[in-house]
Protein backbone atom coordinates (compact mmCIF):
# COMPACT_ATOMS: atom_id res chain seq x y z
CA UNK A 1 0.00 0.00 0.00
CA UNK A 2 1.54 3.53 -1.19
CA UNK A 3 2.51 5.83 1.84
CA UNK A 4 -0.09 8.11 2.70
CA UNK A 5 1.02 12.01 0.89
CA UNK A 6 1.22 15.29 3.11
CA UNK A 7 0.90 18.28 1.35
CA UNK A 8 1.55 21.56 2.99
CA UNK A 9 -0.70 23.99 1.36
CA UNK A 10 -0.29 27.73 1.34
CA UNK A 11 -3.58 29.68 1.56
CA UNK A 12 -5.15 33.17 2.15
CA UNK A 13 -8.05 34.73 2.41
CA UNK A 14 -7.84 37.52 0.11
CA UNK A 15 -10.45 39.68 -1.21
CA UNK A 16 -8.73 41.44 -3.13
CA UNK A 17 -7.59 37.91 -5.18
CA UNK A 18 -10.31 36.31 -4.50
CA UNK A 19 -9.77 34.22 -7.31
CA UNK A 20 -6.56 32.78 -5.72
CA UNK A 21 -8.50 32.05 -2.70
CA UNK A 22 -10.92 30.09 -3.92
CA UNK A 23 -8.49 27.82 -6.57
CA UNK A 24 -6.55 26.82 -2.83
CA UNK A 25 -10.36 26.07 -1.16
CA UNK A 26 -11.31 23.91 -4.95
CA UNK A 27 -8.24 22.05 -4.80
CA UNK A 28 -8.53 21.37 -1.42
CA UNK A 29 -11.86 20.36 -1.65
CA UNK A 30 -11.99 18.17 -4.33
CA UNK A 31 -9.72 16.35 -2.78
CA UNK A 32 -12.55 14.32 -0.79
CA UNK A 33 -13.56 13.06 -4.40
CA UNK A 34 -10.63 10.52 -4.21
CA UNK A 35 -10.45 7.08 -3.13
CA UNK A 36 -10.10 7.00 0.80
CA UNK A 37 -6.45 5.61 0.64
CA UNK A 38 -5.24 8.15 -1.71
CA UNK A 39 -6.71 11.29 0.00
CA UNK A 40 -3.90 13.42 1.04
CA UNK A 41 -3.05 14.18 4.47
CA UNK A 42 -3.10 18.63 4.12
CA UNK A 43 -1.23 21.29 6.48
CA UNK A 44 -3.08 24.19 5.88
CA UNK A 45 -1.22 27.16 6.66
CA UNK A 46 -3.12 29.79 7.05
CA UNK A 47 -1.44 33.29 6.56
CA UNK A 48 -5.19 35.68 6.56
CA UNK A 49 -6.98 37.09 9.58
CA UNK A 50 -9.31 34.45 9.20
CA UNK A 51 -9.62 32.33 12.82
CA UNK A 52 -9.29 28.38 12.90
CA UNK A 53 -12.87 28.23 12.91
CA UNK A 54 -13.66 30.41 9.89
CA UNK A 55 -11.22 28.92 7.72
CA UNK A 56 -12.66 25.37 8.73
CA UNK A 57 -16.10 26.49 7.25
CA UNK A 58 -14.74 27.14 3.72
CA UNK A 59 -13.18 23.60 3.73
CA UNK A 60 -15.22 19.82 3.35
CA UNK A 61 -12.34 17.83 3.65
CA UNK A 62 -11.66 15.94 6.90
CA UNK A 63 -7.80 15.35 6.63
CA UNK A 64 -6.81 18.78 7.55
CA UNK A 65 -5.17 20.44 9.74
CA UNK A 66 -5.08 23.94 9.99
CA UNK A 67 -2.43 26.18 11.27
CA UNK A 68 -2.70 29.71 11.81
CA UNK A 69 0.73 31.33 11.18
CA UNK A 70 1.70 34.00 12.93
CA UNK A 71 4.03 37.19 11.92
CA UNK A 72 7.26 36.43 10.65
CA UNK A 73 9.91 37.50 13.54
CA UNK A 74 13.35 36.92 13.53
CA UNK A 75 13.20 34.23 15.80
CA UNK A 76 9.88 32.36 14.05
CA UNK A 77 12.92 32.99 10.98
CA UNK A 78 15.52 30.91 12.62
CA UNK A 79 13.35 28.17 14.06
CA UNK A 80 11.67 27.92 10.33
CA UNK A 81 15.29 27.59 9.10
CA UNK A 82 16.34 25.14 11.50
CA UNK A 83 13.41 23.31 10.83
CA UNK A 84 14.34 22.64 7.18
CA UNK A 85 17.60 21.24 8.28
CA UNK A 86 16.71 19.50 11.47
CA UNK A 87 12.56 18.30 11.20
CA UNK A 88 12.84 18.19 14.41
CA UNK A 89 12.92 22.08 14.94
CA UNK A 90 8.97 21.86 13.85
CA UNK A 91 7.65 20.59 17.14
CA UNK A 92 8.73 24.26 18.27
CA UNK A 93 6.67 25.81 15.31
CA UNK A 94 3.89 23.86 14.81
CA UNK A 95 3.62 21.23 17.94
CA UNK A 96 4.37 18.29 15.75
CA UNK A 97 7.12 17.10 13.45
CA UNK A 98 7.39 18.17 10.06
CA UNK A 99 6.00 15.11 7.75
CA UNK A 100 5.08 17.39 4.70
CA UNK A 101 6.29 15.89 1.66
CA UNK A 102 5.46 18.42 -0.85
CA UNK A 103 4.30 22.06 -0.54
CA UNK A 104 1.81 24.31 -2.81
CA UNK A 105 1.58 27.06 -4.08
CA UNK A 106 2.91 30.59 -2.80
CA UNK A 107 6.71 31.22 -3.04
CA UNK A 108 7.00 33.69 -0.53
CA UNK A 109 6.09 32.78 2.31
CA UNK A 110 7.76 30.57 5.51
CA UNK A 111 5.58 27.22 4.72
CA UNK A 112 7.84 26.67 1.70
CA UNK A 113 10.80 26.65 3.06
CA UNK A 114 9.92 23.48 5.68
CA UNK A 115 9.94 21.31 2.57
CA UNK A 116 12.81 20.52 -0.59
CA UNK A 117 9.55 19.77 -2.54
CA UNK A 118 8.28 22.84 -3.96
CA UNK A 119 5.10 22.50 -6.30
CA UNK A 120 4.52 26.28 -8.02
CA UNK A 121 1.84 27.81 -9.65
CA UNK A 122 2.05 30.43 -12.53
CA UNK A 123 -1.88 31.39 -12.89
CA UNK A 124 -1.17 33.11 -16.00
CA UNK A 125 1.63 35.66 -18.34
CA UNK A 126 -1.21 38.81 -18.42
CA UNK A 127 2.36 41.38 -17.52
CA UNK A 128 3.46 40.07 -21.44
CA UNK A 129 0.43 40.87 -23.35
CA UNK A 130 -0.86 43.42 -21.09
CA UNK A 131 2.05 45.20 -19.83
CA UNK A 132 0.40 48.81 -19.38
CA UNK A 133 -2.34 47.51 -16.88
CA UNK A 134 1.00 46.68 -14.56
CA UNK A 135 3.66 48.82 -12.94
CA UNK A 136 7.37 48.17 -13.26
CA UNK A 137 7.76 47.06 -10.17
CA UNK A 138 5.10 44.05 -10.23
CA UNK A 139 6.27 43.01 -13.73
CA UNK A 140 9.99 43.18 -12.05
CA UNK A 141 8.62 40.78 -9.45
CA UNK A 142 6.82 38.61 -11.41
CA UNK A 143 10.05 38.46 -14.15
CA UNK A 144 12.00 37.61 -10.59
CA UNK A 145 10.02 34.94 -9.30
CA UNK A 146 9.77 33.03 -12.93
CA UNK A 147 13.45 33.21 -13.37
CA UNK A 148 14.04 32.08 -10.42
CA UNK A 149 11.72 29.12 -11.07
CA UNK A 150 13.36 28.27 -14.45
CA UNK A 151 16.92 28.87 -12.61
CA UNK A 152 16.17 26.43 -10.04
CA UNK A 153 14.20 24.14 -12.12
CA UNK A 154 11.41 23.67 -9.87
CA UNK A 155 8.14 22.32 -10.73
CA UNK A 156 5.42 25.08 -11.80
CA UNK A 157 1.82 24.29 -12.74
CA UNK A 158 -0.07 25.86 -15.09
CA UNK A 159 -3.75 25.90 -15.50
CA UNK A 160 -4.14 26.04 -19.09
CA UNK A 161 -1.93 24.95 -22.29
CA UNK A 162 -2.63 28.54 -23.16
CA UNK A 163 -0.72 29.76 -19.70
CA UNK A 164 2.05 26.91 -20.44
CA UNK A 165 2.54 28.27 -23.69
CA UNK A 166 2.78 31.66 -22.97
CA UNK A 167 5.62 30.73 -20.26
CA UNK A 168 7.57 29.18 -22.64
CA UNK A 169 7.65 31.26 -25.73
CA UNK A 170 8.20 33.90 -22.98
CA UNK A 171 11.57 32.56 -21.82
CA UNK A 172 12.23 30.65 -24.56
CA UNK A 173 11.78 27.37 -23.83
CA UNK A 174 12.95 27.16 -20.48
CA UNK A 175 14.12 23.49 -19.02
CA UNK A 176 11.44 22.94 -16.24
CA UNK A 177 9.48 20.76 -14.81
CA UNK A 178 5.82 22.36 -16.27
CA UNK A 179 2.42 20.92 -15.49
CA UNK A 180 -0.90 21.54 -16.75
CA UNK A 181 -3.56 21.23 -14.04
CA UNK A 182 -6.97 22.93 -15.43
CA UNK A 183 -9.04 23.73 -12.00
CA UNK A 184 -12.60 22.83 -11.32
CA UNK A 185 -14.66 24.51 -8.56
CA UNK A 186 -16.80 22.94 -5.85
CA UNK A 187 -20.32 24.82 -5.07
CA UNK A 188 -19.98 25.65 -1.44
CA UNK A 189 -24.11 25.11 -1.82
CA UNK A 190 -23.86 21.72 -3.84
CA UNK A 191 -26.67 21.63 -5.78
CA UNK A 192 -28.92 23.93 -4.36
CA UNK A 193 -29.07 27.66 -4.38
CA UNK A 194 -30.31 30.30 -2.06
CA UNK A 195 -34.12 31.37 -2.50
CA UNK A 196 -34.53 33.82 -5.70
CA UNK A 197 -37.37 36.19 -4.19
CA UNK A 198 -35.07 36.71 -1.05
CA UNK A 199 -32.16 37.52 -3.16
CA UNK A 200 -34.00 40.06 -5.84
CA UNK A 201 -35.08 42.24 -2.49
CA UNK A 202 -31.72 41.87 -0.79
CA UNK A 203 -29.83 43.41 -4.04
CA UNK A 204 -32.38 45.44 -5.03
CA UNK A 205 -32.92 43.70 -8.97
CA UNK A 206 -36.92 43.97 -8.83
CA UNK A 207 -38.05 41.40 -10.84
CA UNK A 208 -36.69 42.19 -14.18
CA UNK A 209 -34.50 39.32 -16.07
CA UNK A 210 -30.82 40.36 -15.51
CA UNK A 211 -27.35 39.07 -16.56
CA UNK A 212 -24.60 38.63 -14.40
CA UNK A 213 -21.11 39.59 -14.92
CA UNK A 214 -18.90 38.59 -11.80
CA UNK A 215 -15.18 39.65 -11.87
CA UNK A 216 -13.29 42.10 -9.60
CA UNK A 217 -12.91 45.14 -11.25
CA UNK A 218 -9.38 45.13 -12.79
CA UNK A 219 -9.44 46.83 -16.15
CA UNK A 220 -8.16 43.29 -17.62
CA UNK A 221 -11.52 42.19 -16.49
CA UNK A 222 -12.88 44.83 -19.63
CA UNK A 223 -16.51 45.68 -17.85
CA UNK A 224 -16.61 48.46 -20.06
CA UNK A 225 -17.58 46.18 -23.07
CA UNK A 226 -20.23 44.94 -21.02
CA UNK A 227 -21.84 48.47 -20.22
CA UNK A 228 -21.66 49.71 -23.96
CA UNK A 229 -23.34 46.49 -25.31
CA UNK A 230 -26.25 47.27 -22.44
CA UNK A 231 -26.18 50.83 -23.65
CA UNK A 232 -27.44 48.79 -27.12
CA UNK A 233 -29.98 46.77 -25.45
CA UNK A 234 -31.67 48.77 -22.99
CA UNK A 235 -33.04 50.67 -25.97
CA UNK A 236 -35.04 47.60 -27.16
CA UNK A 237 -35.34 46.19 -23.64
CA UNK A 238 -35.61 48.84 -20.95
CA UNK A 239 -35.94 46.86 -17.89
CA UNK A 240 -32.95 44.82 -18.60
CA UNK A 241 -30.74 44.80 -15.73
CA UNK A 242 -26.75 44.15 -15.73
CA UNK A 243 -25.66 42.71 -12.20
CA UNK A 244 -21.70 43.15 -11.68
CA UNK A 245 -20.27 41.44 -8.54
CA UNK A 246 -16.94 41.61 -7.21
CA UNK A 247 -14.70 43.76 -5.57
CA UNK A 248 -14.13 47.36 -6.17
CA UNK A 249 -10.46 47.52 -6.51
CA UNK A 250 -8.10 47.58 -8.90
CA UNK A 251 -5.11 47.94 -7.05
CA UNK A 252 -3.36 48.37 -10.39
CA UNK A 253 -5.45 51.12 -11.47
CA UNK A 254 -6.77 53.20 -9.09
CA UNK A 255 -9.02 54.81 -11.10
CA UNK A 256 -10.84 52.51 -12.94
CA UNK A 257 -13.88 51.44 -10.53
CA UNK A 258 -14.52 54.71 -10.53
CA UNK A 259 -14.05 55.45 -14.51
CA UNK A 260 -16.70 52.76 -14.33
CA UNK A 261 -19.29 54.87 -12.67
CA UNK A 262 -18.90 57.93 -14.85
CA UNK A 263 -19.71 55.74 -17.69
CA UNK A 264 -22.97 54.68 -16.47
CA UNK A 265 -23.93 58.22 -16.20
CA UNK A 266 -22.84 58.78 -19.28
CA UNK A 267 -24.92 56.26 -20.74
CA UNK A 268 -27.39 57.06 -18.70
CA UNK A 269 -27.46 53.07 -17.31
CA UNK A 270 -28.72 53.97 -13.72
CA UNK A 271 -31.70 52.08 -13.79
CA UNK A 272 -30.25 49.12 -15.39
CA UNK A 273 -27.32 48.89 -13.92
CA UNK A 274 -26.43 47.18 -10.58
CA UNK A 275 -23.18 47.24 -8.85
CA UNK A 276 -22.99 45.16 -5.39
CA UNK A 277 -19.84 44.46 -4.66
CA UNK A 278 -18.13 41.16 -3.11
CA UNK A 279 -20.77 39.44 -1.71
CA UNK A 280 -20.74 36.06 -0.02
CA UNK A 281 -19.68 33.40 -2.87
CA UNK A 282 -23.17 31.31 -2.01
CA UNK A 283 -25.32 34.61 -3.01
CA UNK A 284 -23.19 35.13 -5.78
CA UNK A 285 -23.72 31.65 -7.09
CA UNK A 286 -27.16 31.64 -6.59
CA UNK A 287 -27.17 34.73 -8.59
CA UNK A 288 -26.03 33.18 -11.49
CA UNK A 289 -27.93 30.18 -11.12
CA UNK A 290 -30.86 32.67 -11.63
CA UNK A 291 -29.68 34.55 -14.34
CA UNK A 292 -30.57 34.87 -17.96
CA UNK A 293 -26.72 34.25 -18.79
CA UNK A 294 -23.06 34.83 -17.13
CA UNK A 295 -21.46 37.33 -18.95
CA UNK A 296 -17.81 37.26 -18.87
CA UNK A 297 -15.90 39.93 -21.37
CA UNK A 298 -12.42 39.15 -19.97
CA UNK A 299 -8.82 40.40 -22.17
CA UNK A 300 -7.35 37.85 -20.25
CA UNK A 301 -7.16 34.67 -17.92
CA UNK A 302 -5.30 31.90 -16.90
CA UNK A 303 -8.07 29.53 -15.90
CA UNK A 304 -11.37 31.55 -15.55
CA UNK A 305 -12.92 30.64 -12.44
CA UNK A 306 -16.72 32.54 -13.67
CA UNK A 307 -16.50 30.08 -16.64
CA UNK A 308 -15.73 27.10 -14.62
CA UNK A 309 -18.62 28.58 -12.17
CA UNK A 310 -20.71 28.53 -14.94
CA UNK A 311 -19.77 24.90 -16.12
CA UNK A 312 -20.93 23.64 -12.51
CA UNK A 313 -24.10 25.35 -12.53
CA UNK A 314 -24.72 24.40 -16.54
CA UNK A 315 -25.49 28.11 -17.46
CA UNK A 316 -25.48 29.55 -20.42
CA UNK A 317 -22.71 31.74 -20.82
CA UNK A 318 -21.26 34.47 -23.16
CA UNK A 319 -17.48 35.05 -22.93
CA UNK A 320 -14.86 37.19 -25.07
CA UNK A 321 -13.13 35.40 -27.78
CA UNK A 322 -9.51 34.51 -26.25
CA UNK A 323 -7.66 31.55 -26.35
CA UNK A 324 -7.88 30.13 -23.17
CA UNK A 325 -11.84 30.80 -23.40
CA UNK A 326 -11.68 28.65 -26.36
CA UNK A 327 -9.73 25.99 -24.35
CA UNK A 328 -11.96 26.29 -21.42
CA UNK A 329 -14.69 25.55 -23.41
CA UNK A 330 -13.73 23.34 -26.61
CA UNK A 331 -11.17 20.85 -24.30
CA UNK A 332 -13.86 19.79 -22.20
CA UNK A 333 -15.66 16.46 -23.91
CA UNK A 334 -18.33 17.03 -20.95
CA UNK A 335 -20.35 19.80 -22.42
CA UNK A 336 -21.30 20.40 -26.35
CA UNK A 337 -20.91 24.05 -27.12
CA UNK A 338 -22.63 26.39 -30.14
CA UNK A 339 -20.21 28.77 -30.95
CA UNK A 340 -22.06 31.54 -32.40
CA UNK A 341 -20.43 34.95 -33.28
CA UNK A 342 -21.26 38.11 -32.55
CA UNK A 343 -20.25 41.87 -32.52
CA UNK A 344 -17.10 42.42 -30.40
CA UNK A 345 -14.26 44.72 -30.46
CA UNK A 346 -10.57 44.64 -29.07
CA UNK A 347 -10.35 47.92 -26.79
CA UNK B 1 -18.72 34.47 -28.98
CA UNK B 2 -21.26 32.23 -27.12
CA UNK B 3 -21.21 28.78 -25.42
CA UNK B 4 -24.28 27.04 -24.66
CA UNK B 5 -23.40 24.34 -22.36
CA UNK B 6 -25.60 21.53 -21.98
CA UNK B 7 -24.33 18.60 -20.26
CA UNK B 8 -27.68 16.38 -18.93
CA UNK B 9 -26.18 13.29 -18.77
CA UNK B 10 -22.83 13.70 -17.31
CA UNK B 11 -22.13 15.47 -14.03
CA UNK B 12 -19.63 18.38 -12.94
CA UNK B 13 -18.19 15.75 -10.31
CA UNK B 14 -16.41 14.29 -12.37
CA UNK B 15 -14.69 17.05 -13.36
CA UNK B 16 -13.73 17.74 -9.84
CA UNK B 17 -12.56 14.27 -9.42
CA UNK B 18 -10.16 14.29 -12.56
CA UNK B 19 -8.55 18.07 -10.70
CA UNK B 20 -7.88 15.88 -7.77
CA UNK B 21 -6.18 12.90 -9.71
CA UNK B 22 -4.52 15.11 -11.68
CA UNK B 23 -2.93 17.19 -8.77
CA UNK B 24 -1.66 14.07 -7.25
CA UNK B 25 -0.43 12.73 -9.93
CA UNK B 26 2.11 16.12 -10.10
CA UNK B 27 2.46 15.35 -6.88
CA UNK B 28 3.60 11.85 -7.04
CA UNK B 29 5.70 13.03 -10.01
CA UNK B 30 7.83 15.51 -7.93
CA UNK B 31 8.16 13.53 -4.92
CA UNK B 32 9.50 10.74 -6.90
CA UNK B 33 12.06 12.88 -8.87
CA UNK B 34 13.28 15.00 -6.08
Amino acid sequence: MAKKITIGIIYSYDENWIGGTYYIENLVNSFSLLRKALQPTVWLFNYSSLSEDQVRDRFNYQDILIINVPPYTWWRKLLVRMSRIFKFFTFFLYGRPNQLDLTFPNPYLEAHDLCKRRVYWVPDMQEAFLPELFGEVEIARRRDFHLNLIENNLPIVFSSQCALKDFENHYNKPNVMAFRLPFAVTLPMGDGALELTSLRKEFNLGGAPYFICSNQFWKHKNHTLVLEAMAILSEEFPTLIMVFTGQPRDTRNLEYYASLQDLVRELKLQKNVRFLGFIDRKAQLSLMKYAKAVVQPSLFEGWSTVVEDAKALNKEIILSDIPVHREQLSDDELFSIQWIKIHYHWP
Amino acid sequence: MEGQLKRPDVDYLEKKKKFAQQFMSIAAEVIESC
